[in-house]
């Protein structure tokens, strides 16, 4: 059987080496895919990284101009924004058009009507099309607002009495002093006794006030998991984005592959190879064995190249457990040659083979993590993915290249793809079997 | 030209085709399938509403103070996550396993002496464990951070009650007013609108391009055209290699009719699947491609008509059904991902998205999200349909070229 074996294997090597072209293509399409999305999510060539500042307008308020200023230079050093001023007409212009992701609108008389007492309504004006950028300014902007209304709540809570000047009619003197007349509230000040007790209470309530805000008596600290991550893996966490995508893609291409060499199995059978093989001292499980051994062999190579160009073109870090790394490509590769091999015994012909692994290649490739991480999937999708073969290889690659990981902790990962291949080839001997007796087989 | 010639070759392409039962699997299936799993992957963009509740949990709870009852008041019925309450306690390395398994969206642990801490003045700590990388949990810490808001001041400003030093202490009140303070946190006088400034929608057509579905539909509709056109690009190099173009030429065809023939099957096979796809999403998904139908007819056109051009340039070029395979998978999936077909360009970097809205899938998906979330017609989308046109005279030009020299050779 070993013989027979052998020479099965050395037969189906030699024909799948002779097509050069097509392992080249399942080899570059993974290089292409991960350089295409280095440059956009990781950098890269053009220098520029990650989401670029958001392109914010602001515009009304009647502001004096340092106040203006001070605005503009203080959201733009945040980092977060690039922002311009603008009139209502060109700030709705340029957020229709997509040319600014958002404008703050403040209202005419913002600091009379603010200082009054009066309502105040900020509005922004967001971009119908950037749902994230002008999110962010959005969520950013509704954190400052809520730490705002709490605080003045809380003031009006505790000095009931100190009513906004418009109630206590004192508007005049606000209105003056917001509009450029500083001396009527000056005039006040120095000649009514009461109202400069007052006006100086209230500064000193204000500024007590503020104090105590500052140390909160109960504090939120905020945990990422992103950061405690990185904290956990120390040097060894990866922020390279190409350690992910590359194993990612290479899984997913190394599904075409398996699917590819499993489909040999029709191929012969359509042109009568697989009948005269059968004739000669093999059975039925050698030739699926002997299938199977080829595509093991060929989806570890083809892994194994993919990573190892990864590690030349893109710094993918697959230096720090080697041993590792073949032990995940060699179950990885065995796990998917014996899916597919079940799959295409499933049915009856190539191409409704290639219609079934089609479907399945694709659909497990989104489920699995092959496209997006799958911590950014709902929770149904999530554990949808977890009975994926390629999940278990994803996550094992990405334990190993972008945490730096060693054996251990993918030794679980391992156990089940090795698992899916054993209960996979199992099956695959039995329908082979099965159908070679009822003479569809061969 | 020969019209006869043009329309037979366009029925040949129609029947082989139909012919093929698995090419409905690329032609209808997989884009419905991308279009609702990535929808649902990527989740709703916008603030609220969600397929399924995720879970935000809360350990410590026993004995429960007056500050933290207020915390989780308002988030008790929320729409976007179930508060699940725990009276026991939990380490760190618990919540972070239960937020790494996904079993929840966020958890938040009240340490053990949290209510003698905050009786003591001792400032004590909330921890809250999140993942930004999800929507689910950053919708609830977006919650939990409003709710603490408005706890944490009410809690802080106590310590400025004082009745007896009021009178003489301009920094200390008589009273803290709980019902104003709830009424003004409820009802502020300070407020933020938002307004998206898209085009007006009707009650029932909600979505914009809040939600990823408004992106997924279009852009893997425009995906699967394109890749079904690039990969039909064997068949020409199959005409070829088989002789049936020889064939034909017997009837004495020019290059025009031949090109005709083939460009124009790619369009009917093409614009078939585009209007089944944007059908499809449209009543499955109640998607809806804006108030201008002549700007959704005249962009599926040219965008179909740019793909056709395409694979019949690939056909032309590639010597094997091979290289037609391969090259046709390479453009296929390269030409999606740097257009802004996988993700939205706003996300990339400006390079990024230059190079992208130059490309025609870059183009083309600009359009749809412009006639979708602005309600854009003919003349502000010009100048994005008049770089599709570009793009088809210079594939078109260039298949013409390529398809005469191999006529000829």
């Amino acid at each position: 059987m070993i013989r027979g074996l052998g020479a099965l294997v050395r037969k189906d090597l030699l024909r799948q080496l002779k097509d050069a072209k097509g392992f080249a293509i399942y080899m570059c399409v993974p290089l292409l895919l991960t350089f295409i999305m280095g440059i956009s999510f990781g950098g890269g060539v053009f220098g520029e990284s990650g989401i670029s500042a958001v392109p914010l307008v602001i515009c009304g308020g009647d502001l004096p101009s340092v106040l203006e200023d001070r605005l503009a230079q203080g959201l733009q050093e945040s980092g977060f924004f690039q922002v311009t001023w603008a009139d209502t007409a060109e700030a709705a212009r340029l957020v229709s058009r997509g040319d600014a992701s958002a404008a703050l609108v403040l209202p005419d008389g913002l600091l009379r009507d603010f200082f009054s007492g009066r309502a105040v309504e900020v509005q922004l004006w967001k971009d119908p099309n950037s749902a994230v950028k002008a999110g962010i300014v959005e969520s950013i902007l509704a954190g400052v607002m809520r730490q705002y209304q709490a605080g003045e709540a809380a003031y009006r809570a505790l000095w009931p009495e100190d009513a906004f000047p418009e109630a206590a009619g004192e508007d005049d003197a606000v209105d003056a002093l917001f509009g450029g007349e500083p001396d009527r509230l000056l005039r006040s000040l120095r000649e009514d006794a009461t109202f400069g007790r007052e006006f100086l209470d209230r500064l000193e309530r204000g500024a007590v006030f503020a104090r105590t805000l500052e140390t909160p008596s109960i504090s939120l600290e905020l945990h990422d998991r992103q950061d405690w991550e990185a904290a956990q893996g120390d040097a060894r966490q990866s922020r390279n984005l190409h350690d992910y995508f590359l194993p990612a893609f290479a899984v997913f291409f190394m599904m075409f592959s398996a699917a590819a060499m499993a489909r040999e199995l029709h191929r012969e059978r359509e042109t009568r190879t697989l009948a005269r093989l059968l004739t000669g001292p093999v059975t039925v499980g050698t030739v699926a064995l002997g299938k199977w051994l080829t595509a093991v062999i060929m989806c570890s190579l083809q892994l194994l190249v993919l990573l190892a160009c990864g590690g030349l073109l893109f710094q993918l870090r697959v230096g720090s457990a080697p041993v590792a790394l073949l032990f995940v490509s060699v179950a990885a590769a065995a796990a998917a040659a014996s899916v597919y091999l079940a799959l295409g015994l499933v049915v009856r012909t190539e191409k409704a083979m290639d219609a079934l692994t089609t479907v399945f290649t694709l659909t497990c490739g989104m489920l699995g993590g092959n496209f997006f991480p799958v911590e950014f999937m709902p929770p149904a999708l999530h554990y949808a993915g977890l009975v994926t073969f390629n999940y278990w290889a994803n996550r094992a690659f990405s334990d190993l290249i972008t945490r730096g990981e060693g054996l251990a902790s993918v030794t679980p990962a391992i156990v089940v793809l090795w698992t899916i291949a054993v209960v996979g080839l199992v099956l695959a001997i039995a329908i082979f079997t099965v159908r070679q007796r009822k003479g569809v087989a061969a | 030209m020969n019209p006869r010639l043009i329309a037979t070759v366009v029925g040949l392409r129609l029947r082989r085709v139909a012919a093929d039962r698995a090419n409905l699997i690329w032609l209808i299936l997989m884009p419905l399938v991308f279009s609702y799993l990535m929808g649902m992957l990527m989740g709703n963009w916008s603030a609220t509403g969600s397929a399924s509740k995720p879970t935000f949990i809360v350990f410590g709870l026993e004995p429960a103070t007056e500050a933290v009852t207020a915390l989780l008041a308002p988030l008790a019925d929320h729409p976007d996550f179930e508060l699940v309450r725990r009276d026991t306690t939990a380490t760190p390395e618990r919540a972070r396993s239960l937020l790494e398994d996904r079993v929840v969206a966020g958890a938040l642990l009240v340490g053990p002496g949290f209510a003698d801490s905050l009786r003591a003045g001792l400032a004590p700590t909330l921890d809250f464990y999140h993942d930004s990388d999800r929507t689910s949990s950053q919708r609830v810490r977006q919650a939990l951070e409003a709710a603490y808001a408005a706890t944490a001041v009410r809690a802080t400003v106590q310590s400025l009650v004082d009745p007896a030093a009021a009178p003489e202490d301009p920094g200390k009140a008589a009273a803290f007013d709980a019902a104003t303070y709830d009424s003004l946190v409820a009802h502020p006088r300070v407020r933020l609108a938002v307004t998206s400034l898209g085009r007006n929608r009707t009650a029932d057509l909600t979505l914009t391009l809040t939600d990823s579905r408004q992106h997924s539909g279009p852009s893997y509709t425009l995906m699967f055209i394109l890749m079904f056109l690039l990969m039909s690009a064997k068949d020409l190099v199959l005409e070829r290699r088989q002789r049936t173009l020889d064939r034909l030429r017997l009837a004495w065809p020019t290059t025009a009719d031949l090109v005709a023939g083939f460009f124009l099957a790619g369009m009917v096979v093409g614009l078939l699947q585009a209007a089944l796809l944007l059908g499809f999403n449209a009543v499955l998904f109640r998607l809806d491609y804006g108030p201008s139908p002549a700007c959704l007819a005249l962009v599926v056109v040219l965008f179909v008509a740019v793909s056709s051009a395409a694979g019949l340039l690939l056909g032309t070029l590639s010597r094997t059904g091979g290289q037609a395979d391969g090259l046709g998978m390479v453009f296929g999936l390269a030409l999606p991902a740097l257009g802004g077909l996988w993700w939205p360009l706003e996300i990339v970097p400006d390079v990024m998205q230059r190079i992208g809205r130059s490309l025609p899938t870059g183009q083309a998906i600009t359009v749809f999200h412009d006639m979708i979330g602005r309600g854009w017609g003919l003349a502000e989308t010009a100048p994005m349909l008049w770089g599709l046109a570009a793009w088809l005279a210079i594939l078109l030009g260039l298949a013409v070229y390529f398809f005469r020299r191999e006529i000829r050779g």
